[in-house]
């Protein structure tokens, strides 16, 4: 068998590259019909998102200060503002709840606070805050803002003291 | 001028302050029912998102059921997401609910519902007052479905192992029975007395097979002999 010359080496080298050059084209050209080049490669990737309705609710302040009560006064309304934050897409309900008014062993009933959609805040009949969280039917637009009243109601012969109370105000869809 | 630049500082601190005091809790919206067999349990996943800059710490309230029906056994739920934790910025956070029912006295079509609860936690203290604290609040419904039919499959898999059990302990009868038939229990040795008088021994271990074609040889040997004539 006659030795290959350098010369013949490299055209053969040069054949095989070329003849996977075109098998590489042949298998990798689109079916689109697209004109691409002969070795270009091109891929469709098609990325999906599902975006879900969501809802937000701000409120404008952390504490409400009812002030020093007598046993047996009653102090409303006190207005908190809950905003529907911009980052949701549909409308809010209010839900509410709370905790006992406490200062140290001292107690009264989370049910002394009241809760309205406006600001005339009645103490009977009321909507009392319960430990249960409640459905206000109060609906905050997306992006919009509602109020919700508080009013809070001394129990006779309550003993002195410097009372807390846990709010929670939760958006709810 | 000195009036823009302090309202242009108020601006900015009022955004400032009402950025961290603000919640950016929301929740997915949607109407989250279980309907859970009885005797069996279901698991629902809610998605609480915290739409802010900041980790928000956050606590889970498991709800307390209302039942729609006197004398039910209330279903259990439990979450295996933990109550208490932080929800990274921008992050969409899924809470795990699983609804066990009980059979107790419940019959298909018993009902409850509650509020799961994902309150933001703050480390505010009021001296006197009430503090505000926000959160979502997701209404949730429960209701009692017909226990599960158990598969067949169940059967089938339990009749071939049953089959299995049966076919091994056979075999092993089988192979106790035969290994009784090579002679434990024989005599240490089979005498086989012809009749012609020869004694012809077999050992023990040779099946009775060996024994009948002994025999055989014996009685074909005496048809050969020739007989002695008186």
């Amino acid at each position: 068998m006659e030795k290959l010359n350098n010369v013949d080496k490299v055209s053969i080298a040069a054949l095989l590259l070329m003849s996977i050059s075109l098998t590489a084209a042949f298998v990798l050209s689109p079916l689109s019909g697209l004109a691409l080049g002969a070795n270009s490669l091109s891929s469709n990737v098609i990325g999906t998102v599902t975006v879900p309705s969501t809802c937000f609710a701000t409120v404008s302040n952390t504490a409400i200060n009812f002030g020093s009560l007598a046993p047996t006064a009653q102090y409303a309304p006190a207005n908190l503002v809950v905003d529907s934050n911009a980052g949701g897409n549909v409308a809010a309900n209010i839900v509410v709840s709370g905790t006992d008014w406490t200062s140290g062993g001292n107690t009264f009933l989370v049910t002394n606070t009241v809760w309205n959609p406006t600001n005339t805040v009645t103490f009977t009949p009321s909507n009392d805050l319960t430990a249960v969280p409640v459905d206000t039917h109060i609906q905050i637009s997306a992006g919009g803002s509602g109020n919700i009243y508080f009013g809070v109601q001394i129990p006779p012969g309550q003993a002195v003291g410097t009372y807390t109370q846990n709010i929670i105000v939760e958006s709810s869809c | 001028m000195n009036f823009q630049r302090a309202s242009s500082f108020l601006f900015i601190l009022s955004f400032l302050v009402f950025g961290v005091v603000s919640a950016q809790l929301g929740e997915v919206a949607g109407p989250v029912s279980f309907n859970v067999n009885i005797s069996s349990s279901q698991t629902i996943q809610l998605n609480v998102i915290n739409s802010g800059s900041s980790p928000i710490s956050y606590k889970v309230i498991l709800p307390q059921l209302v039942a729609q029906q006197v004398n039910s056994t209330a279903p259990n739920i439990t979450s295996s997401t933990p109550l208490v934790g932080t929800i990274m910025p921008y992050t969409q956070f899924p809470i795990n609910l699983t609804v066990y029912m009980p059979s107790g006295n419940n019959k298909p079509g018993y009902s409850w519902s509650g509020v799961v609860q994902v309150i933001e936690t703050t480390n505010q203290t009021q001296a006197g007052g009430a503090v505000v604290q926000s959160g979502v609040a997701k209404i949730i419904s429960i209701s009692a479905a017909q226990p599960k039919p158990l598969n067949p499959l169940i059967y089938v898999g339990g009749i071939i192992i049953i089959a299995i059990i049966a076919a091994f302990a056979y075999k092993k009868v089988i192979l106790s029975k035969k290994a009784a038939g090579k002679g434990a229990t024989m005599p240490t040795s089979l005498y086989i007395r012809s009749k012609n008088g020869r004694i012809s021994s077999s050992k023990p271990k040779k099946t009775r097979n060996k024994a009948k074609k002994q025999r055989k040889r014996v009685t074909s040997a005496k048809k050969k002999a020739p007989r002695k004539r008186r």
